[in-house]
This record gives C-alpha cells, sequence and structure tokens, in this order.
C-alpha cells in the first residue's frame, strides 16, 4: 500500500541552503519536512573549514538577522574569529570565523531536530509530482508518495557531477546511487536552461606530520565578535592559524606536470571562478608571481585534519605529495585525501524569480549551488529566501524579497536572477552599490522589522531586538538634544574653532580629535550609552555626509523599484524594442523597470520605451 | 502627483547660431527665478510677455519673449518657463553664464525634461505619437552628439580619464575584498599616484578647453614658417589693411602682430609671426622665440611653406594647416593633398581656407551638437575634481572608495553607467586572487 503524506513545504538537501530553508518555512508556521540522503551530514561543512570573510560575513549577518540558524550554530563552533578590514572603515569589515566542522554540524542538527513544525526524513528522491506546470509533491524511493503545497531543492552539485583527479574521473555524489540520477533526470526534462561551472579542492594533510615551528603564525582576535545579534560573548577556545608558501621547487614540480592536470589536458572546459583559482592557474597565470601563500587552517579542535586553503589542485595524487612536501613544515605532509576537481551542472539562475521561484514550474523553488553560486553563505541566504516564500504560499500570494538597497541578500539574488553567472558566484563587498549603508553591524536594523512582518521571526528574537532598537533611538535622541558651544569646549580643553556655533553632541563625534569618552566628561549621563550604541552613534556621525547621499540615492532606486512591469507583458508587442532584447526581456521577465535596466544589453532607450508602453496599458485600463 | 525635484534648465533648440534661442526652465522655482531676473514677467499662466532679462549687476542679457505655464498644465507637468531669445552664441552663453552661478537651478541631464513628463503622467494616449517624435529625436541628437564627441580630443581624453579611474577603483576593491591576499605592498602609494596623475589631468583640460574663455578672447590662428613664405602678405588680405610691413627681404617682421577678423560669427586672432631661420640679432631672436610660444598656445596654426619638403621642418607643430602661397606666380604650384594653395595677390584660395578654419575651429571647440554637452562636460570635470580632492584626505578605505566611485559616476555621465563587473574583471585580471 502506498502512503500518501501531505507537508506545506518540503525541501530536498540538507546542505546550508537546505537546513536554512527549512527551518524558516517551519519558523513561519508550515507544515515542512526535511528530506536528505543522510541525516547524519545534515550542516556538514564539504569544503574549507570557515564561516564568514568579506561579503559573506555580511550574508551570515542578514540570515541571523531573519532569525536564521547559520550565525548561532558559528557562534557555538567558531575556534578562530577574526574581524576581517577592521582598521578599513565599518562598511568593508566582514567577521570570519574557523570552524570546528563537528560542533558546527552538530548546532544545525540541534537546532533543527528542535525546531517545531519540522519533520527530518531520511529518504532519496526518485521524482517530482508536477500537474499542469505546478510541483505538488514527491515520489521518494521506497516509493512513497509526498505531497506538498511548495517544494525547495537544495541539491548543491549533484547534477552531473564529475570528479577529476589526474587522469582519472567518475561521477560524483554516493557511487552508483541510481535516484540521484533519477532527480537530475527529471530536472533536465524540464527543460530548464543548463550551465556547466567546475570548483576545486586542496589534499586535506594529517595535522600531526606538519612541522607548525617556523610558521608565520596567524593568532584569533582578542575580543571575538559573534556573528549572531542573540549573543554578546564565545565560549569556545580560540586557536591560531599557520600560514606558508609556495616556492620556486614546488612552482617547478607543478609546471613540469601540468599537462597531467585535466584543466590543461583539456579534458575541463567549463568555467571555474577567478577568484579562487588552482594552484596550477595560479602559477600558470601569474607566472611572475614567486610564491603564493597557503593558509594552513584547522578543521577542529580535537581533529586532525588541516585544509591548506589555496592549492586546490586536480594533479595525479603522487604528484599532489610531491609538491606539497616541497612547501615549508609540509615536507614530511601525509596527505590524508588528495584534491580534485568538480565539474557540474547549474540552472541559469535567470529561470527564477526574486522569491527564487521557477518561472517554469509554479512552486517550485532552488536554492543554493544549484543556481550557480559558491560558498556556505551564499547558499543559506537562499535558502531562507527560498524558504520564507515557499511559505507564505500557504497566504494569498505575499512575496518576500529583500531589494538592493535592504541587504547584500538582495544584491545576491537580484545579480543572479537579473544578471545570471557565468562563473561560481561569491559574494564581495564591491558589488553592493550602496555599501555604506548595509553594514554587518547594523544588519537587524535593516531586515529584522522587514523578519517580524512576514512572520519568520521568533518571539525570542524580536524581544531582543525590540530591547535593543529602543535603547538605541533613546542613545540617539540624546545625543542629538544636547549641545555646546565652542567658547565652552575649549574651556574644557577640547580644542575646536571659534566659529561660535553650538553643536551637539552628536555632530561633535564627527570631528577626528573628539572621541565619545570627551562627550562623556562634558555630558556625564552619556556614560551609560553602552558600546552597541556608542558603535552606530560614532559611524552615523562621521559618515552622516555619505550615509545621507546613499540614503538619497536609495530612494531614487527605490522609485524606479515600484514601477513594476507586469509579468505576462508581451515584449513583442511594446514597440521599438530590438528582436534581441525582446527575447532578453521575455526570458528574465524583469519584476520591476529598476530590474530592467540592470540586464546586460538593455539600453536606456529599451527603457523609456518600456515606461512609454506601461503608462500606455495604464491609461487605457484606467480610461 | 507631482514630486518635488529639482528645477532644472537646458536649451531646446539646437546649439550655434540660429535665429532663435528657446531655454526651458522647469520645477517649482522656475517662475521665482526667472522673476527675479526679469523687466516683465507674465503672472498669468500660458501668457507670453515681452521681457528683457537683467543680470544682478544691470545687464541687459536680451529681449526676450517669455511665456509661463502652471502646473500641472505643461510639458513636464512641473511649473515651466519657455523663453525664447536671440540665437547668438553671445546672448546664449552670457544667460547660461547667469544660470550657472545661481544654486536654484540645475542643467538638465540628456532627455530629465521627457523623462519628468513621463513620471508626471503627462502623457494620454493623444499624445503619445508626438512625444515618441520627441524621444526619438532626443536619441538620434544624442547620437549625433556621441559620434561627434568621439572626434573631440577633450572627448577621448575624458573616456581615458574614466578608464583611469576605474583602474583606480578596482585597485581600492582589491585592497578591500581581498584584504587577506598578497596583494603588491606599493599598491596603496600606487593609486594615490595615479589620482594625483588624474587630476592633473583633469585641470589641465579644464584650463585649455574654457570655452567663456575663448568667447570673451577669441580663438588664437597662429601664422608661422620660414622667412619670405608670405606670411605678412596674407594677414593684411584677410584683415583688408596694411597692417604689417611686407617686403620680398626676408626677416621683415621682427615682432608678432595681431589682427582680429570675424569670421561668420567666430571671433578669430590671427598672429602674424617672425620667419623662423637661424636668427641674425637679438631682436630677430626674441621675436622667433616668441613666434614659437604662440604655435604653442594656438587653436589652429598656418604653416608657410616656401616648398612642400619644408613640412618635415614643423612636424611638432600642433593643429597645423600647411599653405603654399604665391599661386599667381608659382611655375609648378604643389600637387599634394597637404598642403593649400593660396595667393594673397590675386585671392585665390582665401576664401575656401577661412572657411576650412572656421570649420576646423568650431570643430574642434564648438560642434553645433556638442555645444552644450561641452558644459555638461566641463561641469562633469568639474564635479570629478571635487571628488578626487575628497578622497585625498586621510580616511577609511570605504569612504576612500566611495569618493572614486562618486568622481567616476560624475564622468560616466557622458557614457553611461559603470559596472562592477568591469571592476571585477580588472581585479581579476591584475592581480593572483584566491587563497
Ligand atoms: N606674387 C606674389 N607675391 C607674394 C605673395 N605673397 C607674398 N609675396 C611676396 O613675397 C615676399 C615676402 O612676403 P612677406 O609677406 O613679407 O613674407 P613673410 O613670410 O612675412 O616674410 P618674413 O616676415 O620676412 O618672415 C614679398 O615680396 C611679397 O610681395 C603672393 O601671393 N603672390
Ligand atoms: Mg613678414
Amino acid at each position: 500500500m502506498k502512503k500518501i503524506t501531505y507537508f506545506d513545504v518540503i525541501v530536498v538537501g540538507g546542505g546550508h541552503a537546505g537546513a536554512e530553508a527549512a527551518a524558516a518555512a517551519a519558523r513561519m508556521g508550515a507544515k515542512t519536512a526535511l528530506i536528505t540522503h543522510s541525516i547524519s551530514k545534515i550542516g556538514e561543512m564539504s569544503c574549507n573549514p570557515a564561516i564568514g570573510g568579506l561579503g559573506k560575513g555580511h550574508l551570515v549577518r542578514e540570515i541571523d538577522a531573519l532569525d536564521g540558524i547559520m550565525g548561532q550554530s558559528i557562534d557555538k563552533s567558531g575556534i578562530q574569529f577574526r574581524m576581517l578590514n577592521s582598521s578599513r572603515g565599518p562598511a568593508v569589515r566582514g567577521p570570519r570565523a574557523q570552524a570546528d566542522r563537528k560542533l558546527y554540524k552538530n548546532s544545525i542538527q540541534k537546532i533543527l531536530f528542535n525546531q517545531k513544525n519540522l519533520s527530518i526524513i531520511e529518504e532519496t528522491i526518485e521524482d517530482l509530482i508536477i500537474d499542469k506546470n505546478k510541483v505538488c509533491g514527491v515520489i521518494t524511493h521506497k516509493l512513497k508518495k509526498m505531497h506538498c503545497r511548495s517544494l525547495v531543492l537544495t541539491t548543491g552539485t549533484f547534477l552531473r557531477g564529475q570528479i577529476r583527479i589526474g587522469k582519472n574521473s567518475y561521477p560524483a555524489g554516493r557511487l552508483g546511487d541510481k535516484s540521484s540520477i533519477n532527480l537530475a533526470k527529471k530536472i533536465e526534462s524540464l527543460k530548464f536552461s543548463i550551465g556547466r561551472l567546475k570548483t576545486g579542492t586542496p589534499p586535506r594533510i594529517y595535522k600531526q606530520s606538519i612541522n607548525f615551528n617556523d610558521l608565520e603564525e596567524q593568532t584569533p582576535d582578542k575580543n571575538p565578535v559573534p556573528f549572531s545579534f542573540i549573543n554578546k560573548f564565545i565560549h569556545i577556545p580560540q586557536i591560531s592559524c599557520f600560514i606558508t608558501h609556495t616556492n620556486n621547487k614546488t612552482h617547478k614540480i607543478i609546471k613540469n606536470n601540468i599537462h597531467l592536470s585535466p584543466m590543461y589536458s583539456g579534458q575541463i572546459m567549463s568555467m571555474g571562478a577567478r577568484y579562487c583559482p588552482s594552484i596550477e592557474d595560479k602559477i600558470n597565470k601569474f607566472s611572475d608571481k614567486r610564491s603564493h601563500q597557503i593558509f594552513l587552517e584547522p578543521e577542529g579542535l580535537d581533529n586532525n585534519i588541516i585544509y591548506p586553503n589555496g592549492i586546490s589542485t586536480s594533479l595525479p595524487e603522487n604528484i599532489q605529495e610531491n609538491f606539497i612536501r616541497s612547501i615549508k613544515g609540509l615536507e614530511n605532509a601525509i596527505i590524508i585525501k588528495p584534491g580534485y576537481a568538480i565539474e557540474y551542472d547549474f540552472v541559469n539562475p535567470q529561470e527564477l524569480y526574486h522569491t527564487l521561484e521557477t518561472k517554469k514550474i509554479d512552486n517550485l523553488f532552488f536554492a543554493g549551488q544549484i543556481n550557480g553560486t559558491t560558498g556556505y553563505e551564499e547558499a543559506a541566504a537562499q535558502g531562507i529566501i527560498a524558504g520564507i516564500n515557499s511559505a507564505l504560499k500557504l497566504s494569498n500570494n505575499r512575496k518576500f524579497i529583500i531589494d538592493r538597497s535592504d541587504g547584500y541578500i538582495g544584491v545576491l539574488i537580484d545579480d543572479l536572477v537579473t544578471r545570471g553567472t557565468n562563473e561560481p558566484y561569491r559574494m564581495f563587498t564591491s558589488r553592493a552599490e550602496f555599501r555604506l549603508v548595509l553594514r554587518a553591524d547594523n544588519a537587524d536594523q535593516r531586515l529584522t522589522p522587514l523578519g517580524i512582518k512576514t512572520g519568520c521571526v521568533s518571539r525570542f528574537r524580536e524581544n531582543i531586538f525590540n530591547y535593543k532598537i529602543n535603547k538605541l533611538k533613546k542613545d540617539f535622541s540624546m545625543v542629538k538634544s544636547k549641545s555646546i558651544s565652542p567658547n565652552k569646549l575649549n574651556k574644557l580643553g577640547i580644542p575646536i574653532n571659534h566659529d561660535g556655533k553650538k553643536r551637539s553632541a552628536f555632530e561633535l563625534l564627527s570631528f577626528n580629535n573628539i572621541g565619545f569618552d570627551d562627550i562623556v566628561k562634558i555630558w556625564p549621563e552619556m556614560g551609560l550609552i553602552d558600546n552597541e550604541s556608542r558603535e552606530q552613534i560614532i559611524i552615523e556621525s562621521q559618515y552622516a555626509g555619505y550615509l545621507k547621499r546613499q540614503r538619497d540615492d536609495i530612494d531614487d532606486f527605490k522609485k524606479d523599484e515600484q514601477l513594476t512591469l507586469p509579468n505576462n507583458l508581451d515584449y513583442k508587442y511594446v514597440g521599438s524594442l530590438s528582436n534581441e532584447i525582446v527575447e532578453k526581456l521575455s526570458l528574465i521577465k524583469p519584476p520591476t523597470l529598476g530590474a530592467a535596466s540592470r540586464i546586460s544589453g538593455i539600453t536606456p532607450a529599451a527603457i523609456i520605451a518600456l515606461l512609454r508602453h506601461v503608462r500606455r496599458q495604464k491609461n487605457n485600463k484606467e480610461a | 502627483m507631482v514630486k518635488k525635484q529639482d528645477t532644472i534648465y537646458a536649451l531646446s533648440t539646437p546649439p550655434g547660431k540660429s535665429a532663435i534661442a528657446v531655454v526651458r526652465i522647469s520645477g517649482s522655482k522656475a517662475l521665482d527665478y526667472i522673476k527675479k531676473i526679469s523687466s516683465s514677467m507674465p503672472t498669468k499662466p500660458n501668457t507670453s510677455t515681452l521681457n528683457k532679462l537683467i543680470t544682478k549687476t544691470g545687464d541687459v542679457i536680451d529681449q526676450t519673449i517669455t511665456t509661463y505655464y502652471k502646473a500641472p498644465k505643461s510639458f513636464t507637468g512641473e511649473d515651466m518657463v519657455e523663453i525664447s531669445m536671440h540665437g547668438g552664441n553671445a546672448v546664449i552663453n552670457k544667460f547660461i553664464d547667469v544660470f550657472k552661478k545661481n544654486k536654484k537651478t540645475r542643467l538638465a541631464e540628456p532627455g530629465e525634461f521627457t523623462r519628468r513628463s513621463f513620471e508626471n503622467n503627462k502623457l494620454d494616449l493623444t499624445q503619445v505619437e508626438a512625444i515618441s517624435d520627441l524621444v526619438n529625436a532626443e536619441t538620434e541628437y544624442q547620437r549625433k552628439q556621441a559620434h561627434s564627441q568621439l572626434e573631440g580630443n577633450l572627448t577621448l581624453k575624458t573616456k581615458e580619464i574614466y578608464s583611469e579611474l576605474t583602474n583606480v577603483l578596482a585597485n581600492i576593491e582589491a585592497m578591500i575584498d581581498f584584504a587577506d591576499e598578497e596583494l603588491p605592498t606599493d599598491l596603496l602609494n600606487n593609486i594615490k599616484e595615479q589620482i594625483e596623475n588624474i587630476s592633473n589631468e583633469i585641470y589641465n583640460i579644464l584650463s585649455k578647453n574654457s570655452k567663456g574663455r575663448k568667447i570673451r578672447e577669441g580663438f588664437i590662428v597662429g601664422i608661422i614658417g620660414k622667412t619670405n613664405t608670405g606670411k605678412s602678405s596674407f594677414i593684411n588680405n584677410v584683415s583688408n589693411q596694411e597692417i604689417a610691413i611686407v617686403s620680398n627681404k626676408p626677416g621683415t617682421t621682427r615682432d608678432a602682430i595681431e589682427s582680429y577678423i570675424d569670421i561668420r560669427g567666430l571671433p578669430v586672432r590671427f598672429f602674424d609671426t617672425a620667419g623662423i631661420r637661424k636668427h641674425r640679432n637679438t631682436v630677430e631672436k626674441i621675436g622667433i622665440k616668441k613666434s614659437k610660444e604662440i604655435s604653442k598656445e594656438a587653436d589652429l596654426n598656418l604653416v608657410f611653406l616656401n616648398k612642400s619638403s619644408e613640412i618635415d621642418d614643423f612636424k611638432n607643430v600642433s593643429n597645423p594647416i600647411f599653405i603654399q602661397s604665391k599661386y599667381d606666380i608659382r611655375k609648378k604650384p604643389t600637387t599634394i593633398n597637404d598642403i593649400t594653395n593660396i595667393s594673397s595677390k590675386n585671392n585665390y584660395g582665401i576664401k575656401s581656407l577661412l572657411n576650412r578654419i572656421f570649420h576646423q575651429l568650431s570643430d574642434k571647440n564648438f560642434t553645433e551638437n556638442t555645444y552644450i554637452s561641452r558644459e555638461r562636460h566641463i561641469e562633469c570635470l568639474k564635479n570629478t575634481i571635487k571628488y578626487l580632492e575628497k578622497s585625498k584626505q586621510k580616511k577609511n578605505y570605504d569612504v576612500f572608495s566611495e569618493d572614486i566611485r562618486l568622481a567616476i559616476k560624475e564622468i560616466s555621465k557622458i557614457y553611461g553607467k559603470t559596472d562592477i563587473e568591469n571592476i571585477l574583471d580588472i581585479i581579476f585580471s591584475d592581480f593572483c586572487i584566491g587563497k
């Protein structure tokens, strides 16, 4: 007897996108199932053992602001916290932490197991049930039909994944697992436009075979700053990483054997990420660089594996060993697992709406690496958005979209769905045009209110947030209300121009020579303002001019985003658009005039024509 | 609903010399501002008045016909004033100058009037056709403009600056987004040096291409060449008077002689100079030195030759037109394309030479199409400099980069927006990124 089961939301895949999607849907109150082939692998870090970094750290903070699980989990498992760019300005600071793989995974699993409304099921998916371009369930390996309102696929690199080391090549994933092949075939049969990408990993090295004695040490921050806005302290012991370098000998070995690398023997043609080249690529493309740095990253506190970040390779195993042993500190290195390259298919993200629902099949969502991104954080960011929107499908067609001026998550998704990608997409701070406003330190102020409104934020976090916001408001109004004349300031020993202009505490903080301690000297009651508020006040004061300009730009941006283009707009009838532009717009279906203007190859004249057309339609309707 | 926006102005007839020029001002402050500089201003909407425009200092700019359109019954849907004035360059320039100095209004971006009328929902079905024509005219105008800008060297220069700035930004972004990578240690110094060089370049352009100066002082055309080639005879011919001494003795002219000539409305100052040869005495030496200075500053140089082979001696002269005079008595007139034949005795070729001078000067500086956009160029360049100067103050990388982004935004107003992908392309091709 076939048993029929129903869930509001089914999430397939237990990686970082899947975990975040399932948790978000369940928080939204949807009856949710997370289906994974192996429960023990949920939340596993399959690549390098770190969370955050530049741009990525912003994403983690934003996920956390929406009550996601990534930030809390890294706070429980981070073994080396560092605030990157701490001296380069608040907008580009990026929190990063090395993780203890096991602790991280444990934390994710614990949160999911305790999540209300969420069932976790160990199963594999054979097929999707699709009725009139609408997904309504899955068929699992044990031939159970499971129905659902919406389905989120977060299956990573399983589409035609192919691993290559030297001349060897074999399909990725669980070897010989037919069901993953069936699901891949199903997705192919739906005729999404597909591209192929490549990524690589370095060999893993046995920790006790490395001589760290003479290597450069990278120490953790003295005061680790948590990722999550609900945490104030980190309780995990903090340890160092070590840095070593490739040398002449290393380069020689690699050059001499480059023909054995599948990338140079013509076996791999797909596009790898330019910011994450293999060591073969680095040596080949930047031949004048004498050495390349390698971060020796521990995979955990009681773990014997070292991840040498910076030397991903697909050379044959014996060559890997050769060149590894030419490197300082690694002379006796034992390789536990060789590096390899993996090629895989991804779905062109232009097939998706900003909600990450596919345009072809209703109620079907894609999130994570399947959309052409790389990185846990990018995956998790998509996961939370897909999770929220899949749950919103239950209600009267509400949508949850973060736009480019709200957060990095918005930049990420907008880039993907309007422009597509031809290399594994990774977040950078430079992608955010409103970077000064979208800081890691204010992610909660930007996004938690949106999360509360849409229903993905728990009461616990809501209370913490409200408390903080009220405190901030009070503190800001205090520093803006008290003011003092230059005369008095000078008398207090704080030198300032005698221009007769009275200035508020807030304005005074924009002067380089005036710090919060001076302010407290003038107005002792401001000593009560805590560090969290002080940081916000100082940034807003020192960057006031820049922030005002950028907020004005955001207003302009929002105006264009409010001009919506109907989903069923037939671009052929817009007039004065070239065929190429008609094709592009019909494929991508930009939701707003703003989104249309960001598609590559769309001219200003085309935008004017679009605007004109939409206005005409509207007037017709009103008449 | 009409949104409150800046008040903008622009010349809406094609720039250059024409009978009537129309300037439009749109926005909430349009009427107020024009009233301030008017002798008699219509207060009733949709009526026209004969109105003298007067500057603060009391100069009359022109007698105009001024029309006032009250919001929302105007082209843009905002309060608008339309001024028809006489179409001479001097009048228009004076007017634009007065406008530039006031803080209430600003020069419109290309297409901004049309855009506002779109935004204010001014288009009903019957207007669509008419507007469509207008919008098309506008893009056609932009197309032409883009083309002629390509030929101007100011434009080529600004394009160069644009790509240099893009490089600077890419370098800063590399330091921000790839802080953990091994970037070149002298990167920051290089960036600072590049910014210094770029600002100097812009200052240079701004000082050379100040159009206002040209209008006031006229273009400079140097008349240079070896002795006895007929330079003085030429300046006498075109100025219809004997201002320079002519003789068959080489080295007659010792000091530069100036003659102001109006070529079809373009003010041009011809400078006859001492013929160049191995000088015989100090007076002549000073004269020759001056000749060289003039030829360096000149917008155009008429290089007079005795024989065509002399061209090689004048290779370094900027903006040259090579000329052989005395066509009337030459047995074998030159047939080399680059050399123009004239005669100051019988006027052969003089008219067409003056025509050519007119075209070359106006092409380079005031093509009818690039006139206003040049105005915009200068404004963009000034804003670019403003942000570059700001970036030189000591500050965090995030705002340092923002200053450069704003500078690029200003200069790219001429070419369309920058794309972050270009920046990333530069980073990844210049630096080995990826730990
Ligand atoms: N037939 C004829 N003679 C000319 C013409 N132009 C100049 N000449 C004669 O050529 C001689 C030199 O003329 P200038 O005009 O003094 O020459 P220049 O180049 O000013 O000479 P310098 O001042 O000495 O450098 C004079 O005898 C002129 O009369 C012309 O077009 N036709
Ligand atoms: Mg002479």
